[in-house]
Parts: structure tokens; sequence; C-alpha cells
């Protein structure tokens, strides 16, 4: 062991990083171990979904197919897809309630401005891969939601970017491929490693005055991440990821849905049409990247109302 | 701030520890326990029976390669005989072309030569290329495959 | 006269001839109606022809009435090949052969078919009519009757499989690309086995509807082996899952030493 200590340095990096963890923590901060959560199924979609592109085929005839052949043929394939789905549920949920947090402890305020704005960006990449990857199984929702996509683009007249084409079709599915598998990747990499330097640098609100070391963090952030492997191993193991039928299939269900963080902009949807639908998809990120500079009274108030505005409308959207 | 210079409280910590890395380390090993077995592809489907229409069609010197479950294939007459050949070279697997002029495949990996029922002439190689099994129906038509 | 209309519709190739023949055996044309031959376009004049009756105003002919046992069998022949091959092999073509108007020697395709019915023969029909000229205690009809359970069991078997399938087809972890081949390869042989079973040759009969039954219920099996070993999964969990509390508890117990220790 001291051969590779003294070649690499592995053990001072791993202590210097568990001193780093051992900070005292402020009081209430018992959630302070979501975002930490977050990054553990940010890793495990990255390993489960390596796994899957070994048999995925992104073309827009065999993609379903190959989904279908990791489901059922592949050894284990049911587990690792089942993983993968039950993990990125799980990882906008644990993001959610991490944004939610910080917000209301108004953790946001100076000098932590630059890591909301970092974790706002992040939280965007992360739609962003729940969108694009929701399409690559080729289901019938699959096609419907890159429609939609496109139509939001091409308010934005970035119709072409979004499509690969004048029609959605085969290059849409290698663009959306190409953005899930290697530039969502790239951005939460350096996004995250941004979001963990200024996290270490500021330390968490109300942290500051606080000397010396505690387990305390550890223990919590320990017993957080075997509930949070529990959990997804529970669900994945009990609720295998199912297969859709394949677009133009006779029992394609009447409504597409999409997945259900965007059932607010769906359900929204139902009633606009034309240039207002921008501002469904423009409000909310415009909101968030604001709250730093605003009153925090106004900023709560907004966030408050938007918040149930989107929980009634995912509801009501759930339920259509 | 923490004086934990009593020998009794390290053992037992260090007990504990221990045993929790085993038990992590023990978990961990079961949830990547699947992940060998993934990676070994799934039995192949066998290829079925692939039609390549009249047989009277292959004269000698005629000759047609095709794709036989995934792997590169030829039909051809060699004046002798038809004969239906797998275009693995024995050697490493590149792909043996089939060279008219010289009524035999050339491998244009590393030289071998065979001819063309198979048969190694010169170069480096595994035995013959592979005979795949045909049959000619009642009505002439060739068909590869079992 | 609805009748009338709907065989015109029904015969549409030979509209021009048999709807002749029909205006006076209105009871052979409803027969007639509804079956295989209707709807393959075969009618009247396909195998009772047109000459003899059309000129020569219903002389009677040689050709069917009565009928002679083997030109059945050669009618139906010409385009039942497959079957035909079998039939001659079988006594029931020597018998039918003599043609000497034995009941015991009308032993033709239209004993078991009929004659304008032409219904496919099910099980039960079958083995009544075998029981119209042979003893129930006879060799013949044991052996068949045992041929016949067979392939019931082999058809319910092949039934089963291919529900199995189409429920299985979307279900997760459970391999079934291999078998559905077996479906196929299942029809076809049943096909088979109702062509040759007009060569009565039973032992033979029975052999080959047996190895089908098994391969059936092989793959049948197969699959439940494969659902078997999917239910297992929970045990991987289970497992996992007490690995986890395990670890869980240790950290707890971690957390507590150490707090008794420095008191915070």
């Amino acid at each position: 062991m001291s051969w590779i200590e003294e070649r690499t340095g592995v053990g001072e990096a791993l202590r210097s990083l568990k001193a780093r963890l051992s900070r005292p923590l402020p009081q209430g901060s018992a959630g302070a171990v979501l975002g930490s959560v977050a990054i553990f199924f940010i890793v495990v979609q990255v390993l489960s979904g390596a796994l899957l592109a070994i048999y995925y085929v992104p073309s827009w005839n065999e993609a379903h197919a190959s989904v279908v052949r990791i489901a059922k043929d592949v050894t284990f394939g049911w587990l690792v897809r089942s993983v993968h789905v039950w993990s990125a549920h799980l990882l906008v949920a644990t993001v959610l309630l991490h944004l939610v947090r910080v917000f209301a402890r108004g953790a946001y305020a100076k000098p932590r401005e630059a890591t909301w704005l970092v974790g706002v960006a992040l939280f965007g990449v992360l739609m962003g891969a729940a969108f694009t990857g929701q399409m690559l199984p080729m289901d019938n929702e699959a096609v419907n939601g890159a429609e939609v996509a496109a139509a939001y683009a091409r308010e934005m007249g970035m119709a072409d970017v979004v499509r690969g084409g004048p029609n959605v079709g085969a290059p849409t599915l290698t663009r959306m491929f190409a953005a899930h598998v290697i530039f969502v990747p790239l951005g939460l990499i350096a996004l995250v490693a941004a979001h963990l330097a200024l996290v270490g640098r500021h330390r968490l609100k109300g942290a500051e005055p606080l000397e010396g070391t505690s387990p305390v963090f550890l223990h919590r952030l320990g017993l957080s991440l075997i509930g949070a492997v529990g959990l997804l191993a529970t669900l994945a193991i009990v609720f295998p990821a199912g297969i859709g039928p394949p677009p133009n299939a006779p029992d394609a269900p009447a409504a597409t849905k999409p997945l259900w963080m965007f059932l607010p902009v769906y359900q929204a949807a139902k009633k606009i049409s034309g240039p207002a639908t921008l501002l469904l998809l423009l409000v909310p990120p415009a909101f968030l990247l604001a709250v730093p500079f605003l009153p925090r009274r106004l900023a709560v108030v907004t966030g408050a109302l938007l918040l149930a505005g989107a929980v009634a409308l995912g509801i009501l959207g759930a339920a259509s | 701030m923490r004086a934990d210079s009593e020998p009794a409280s390290i053992s037992r910590r260090a007990f504990l520890d221990r045993y929790l890395f085993t038990s992590l380390a023990a978990a961990a090993v079961t949830a990547l326990a699947p992940v060998p077995f993934y990676l070994r592809p799934p039995p192949a489907v066998r290829p079925s029976r692939i039609p390549l229409g009249k047989a009277s069609r292959f004269v000698p010197g005629k000759f047609e390669t095709f794709d036989y479950g995934g792997r590169g294939a030829i039909a051809l007459h060699d004046g002798a005989a038809l004969r239906v050949i797998d275009r693995h070279c024995t050697h490493q697997g590149c792909d043996v072309a089939w060279t008219p002029a010289k009524n035999r495949f050339e491998c244009p990996c590393h030289g071998a030569v065979f001819a063309p029922d198979g048969t190694p002439i010169r170069g480096p190689n595994d035995g013959p290329l592979a005979a795949i099994p045909f049959r000619i129906t009642p009505e002439g038509d060739l068909e590869v495959g079992e | 006269m609805t009748l009338l209309a709907l065989l015109l519709v029904g015969l549409q190739q030979q509209v021009v001839r048999d709807d002749q023949c029909i205006k006076c055996h209105e009871d052979q044309a409803a027969e007639v109606k509804e079956t295989m031959h209707q709807r393959a376009g075969v009618g009247c004049v396909s195998c009772h022809g047109t000459d003899e009756i059309v000129n020569e105003k219903h002389k009677r002919t040689s050709a069917f009435r009565p009928a002679k046992l083997p030109q059945i069998a050669e009618l139906c022949g010409s385009c039942h090949l497959a079957v035909s091959e079998f039939y001659w092999m079988s006594p029931h073509a020597d018998a039918a052969s003599k043609d000497d108007g034995e009941p015991k020697h009308r032993s033709s395709c239209s004993a078991c078919h009929g004659y304008h019915t032409t219904t496919g023969a099910s099980i039960k029909t079958i083995m009544n009519e075998c029981l119209k000229c042979h003893e129930p205690a006879s060799h013949e009809v044991v052996e068949a009757g045992s041929f016949f359970r067979t392939m019931g069991d082999y058809h319910h078997a092949l039934l089963q499989l291919e529900e199995e399938l189409a429920r299985l087809d979307r279900a997760p972890g459970i391999r079934i690309f291999d078998l559905k081949g077996s479906v196929e390869e299942g029809r076809a042989a049943l096909r088979r086995l109702r062509i040759s079973q007009h060569g009565l040759d039973w032992k033979r009969l029975k052999a080959d509807a047996a190895a089908s039954a098994d391969r059936t219920s092989a793959a049948y099996n197969a699959l439940a082996a494969r659902e078997g070993s999917f239910a297992r999964r929970f045990l991987g969990l289970g497992l996992f899952l007490g690995l986890l509390a395990l670890s869980a508890v240790l950290v707890v117990r971690r957390a507590r030493t150490l707090q008794g220790e420095s008191g915070s």
C-alpha cells in the first residue's frame, strides 16, 4: 500500500476529502445530504447508461427492437434498464427537493449566487437529459414528445436544430442520442465540478463560524446513500421497467403523456398554442435565474405560487 | 475536540469499522455481480434459409456474395460445381476476396490463398474455408442454410 | 330467391354455368353454400363437368351418379395432392377400389367429408364414421382413437404455448425470441399430421404426433422455467437489502460510539 501511496498520494487525497466532509454542520441541516444523494444518482445513471449503450441501437428503425432485446433477451438487461429508468425519476425528485430546500433556506444569497446559478444550469441539463433519454426507446410517447419539443423550438426559430431536418425522423433520434450520451454527461461533469467547488468554498449557510471536525455529516450521508440504494433496488426489482408499444402499433394509447416532471407544461399546453407556448417554457428558468437578485419576500411569494401552480397543473395532467 | 485516547473505544471503533467496510463491500459486490453476465451477449438467432433465386443462373464464372446471418458468404460456380462458401478466413477472420481471374480466394490481410472449394493453397490458415449447406428445390431454386 | 342471389354472388367464377344447375338443384346448392369450396371458387362445374349435362339434358352419365368411389378419390385428389398420396397407400383405398357396392367398401373421401357439404372432419366426426364400418373394440378403432387423443393433446399444448408467448410478449426479463419459431413449426407439423393421417399408418402417426407434442411441451416448460427464474429476483433483492440494513445498523452504532466518546 505504501508503494501506491508514495507514487500516487491516493491515501492523502482520501483523507483530505474525509476531512472536508467532516466539517461541523449548522442547525437544521438534516437535508444537507440531498445534493450528495443527487450526485450519487447521477453516477448511477452514468454507469447504467454506459451499460445500456452496449446494446442500444440509435437507429430510427431498430431502436425499439434493441430496447426490447435489452429488456427481454440480455442477461440482467431488465435490471440495468429498470435501474436506469427508476434512478432517473429519483434523481429528478431529489434535485427538486434539493432546489426547494435551498430556496426555502435562502441559501442562494450572497456570497452563494454563483453556486445557485450553476445549480440552475445543472437543473436545466438534467431536464434535457430526461427529455432526450425519453425519446431513445422510440415508443409512441417518444416520437410524440420529440414533435412537441420541435414545436417549442420552432417558436424560438430553432426547430431545425432539434429535429435535424425538416421533419422529426432518423436525424432527430441521432441528435437526441448524441445529446443524451455525450453532451449531457460532459455538461454534468463540468457543472457538478463547479457546483461542488463553490459549495466547498463557501460551505453551507450558517456553517461558516463553526470549526473543528464532526462525523455527523458523514454518518448522515452514509445512511442516506444506503437508503437511496435500497429504495432504488427495491423499485427496480419489484417494478421492472415495462416495454411500450412501438410507434404506429395498434395498441398505442390514446393520450400520449410526457414524463411526470413535464406534466405541468403538458397540461398548460392544452389551453395555449402559438408563440404563447414559449412563455410556458421560459418563465420557470427565467424566474430561477432571477431569484438571487430579487428581494426575498418577492422571491418567496412568486416561487411559492409557481410551485403550487406547477403541482396543481401536474396533478391535473396526471389525472386527465 | 474529541479525546479518543482510550484503547477500548479505539478498538471497538476499528472493530465496527471493519465490519462496516465488509458489509458495504459485500453489498457493492452483490450490486455489481450482474455486470459480467450482462456483458455476455444472448445466443444469436440461427440464420434461416436464404433463397438465392434460380440455381441455373450460376454458370461457370458467375458468383454472388451475400450476407449469411451477419457473416460474409459467397455462392459461385468454379467450372466444376456450384459452391457456397463462408468468406471468413480461417487465419484471423478477415473477409477473403474471390478473384475470378485466378479462380481462387485471396485474403487481403496476410495473403492466404484458398481453392474454389475452400481448400487452403498457401499462406497462414487454420483449415479450409467453411462450406455452407445448401439445397436446390424441385423447382430449381437455390436455398442456402439448414 | 335470396338464396339464389347469394349463390350467384358466391359462385362468381362459374356464374355463367353453375346458375343453370342451381335453378333446379337447390338442395345441393344449399349444401355447397358457405363451404371452403365455394370460397375457393369450386362450384358445380368443377366436379360434375358441363358437356354431358348441358348438352344431353341431364342424360344419366357414368360420372358420379351413382358414384364410382375410386373416381371420387381421383377427382378430389386432383387438387388435394398430398392427402391423395397418403390415401392411396391406405387400406381404405384398397377397399374402395373393389367398388363392389358393399357398404364396408365405401371408404372414399365422401364417406367422412360428404359430397357437397365437404366439411373438414372433426375428430368426433371421424370416430363416428369409423364406427359405421369398424367394430368399436377392433384394432383399427383403438389405434385410431389413441392417435386422435394424442393429436388432441398436441393441439391443446400448441394453443397453450401460443397463449403463453402472447402473454409474455412484452414482459421484461423473460426471453422468448428463441421459442417463437416453435409455434410455426408446431402448426406446420400439425398440418403435416392432418395430411398424413389419411395413410392410416397409426404407429408412425402416433410416433410423429408424440414427438411434436414433446417439442411443444419442451418449449412450454422452458417458458415456465424462465418465468420462475425471473420470479426469484426477489431473493436477490432480499439479500441485498439485508446487507444494506446491516450496513445501516453498523453506521448508526459507529455514530453512537463516536457520540459517546465525544459527548457531541
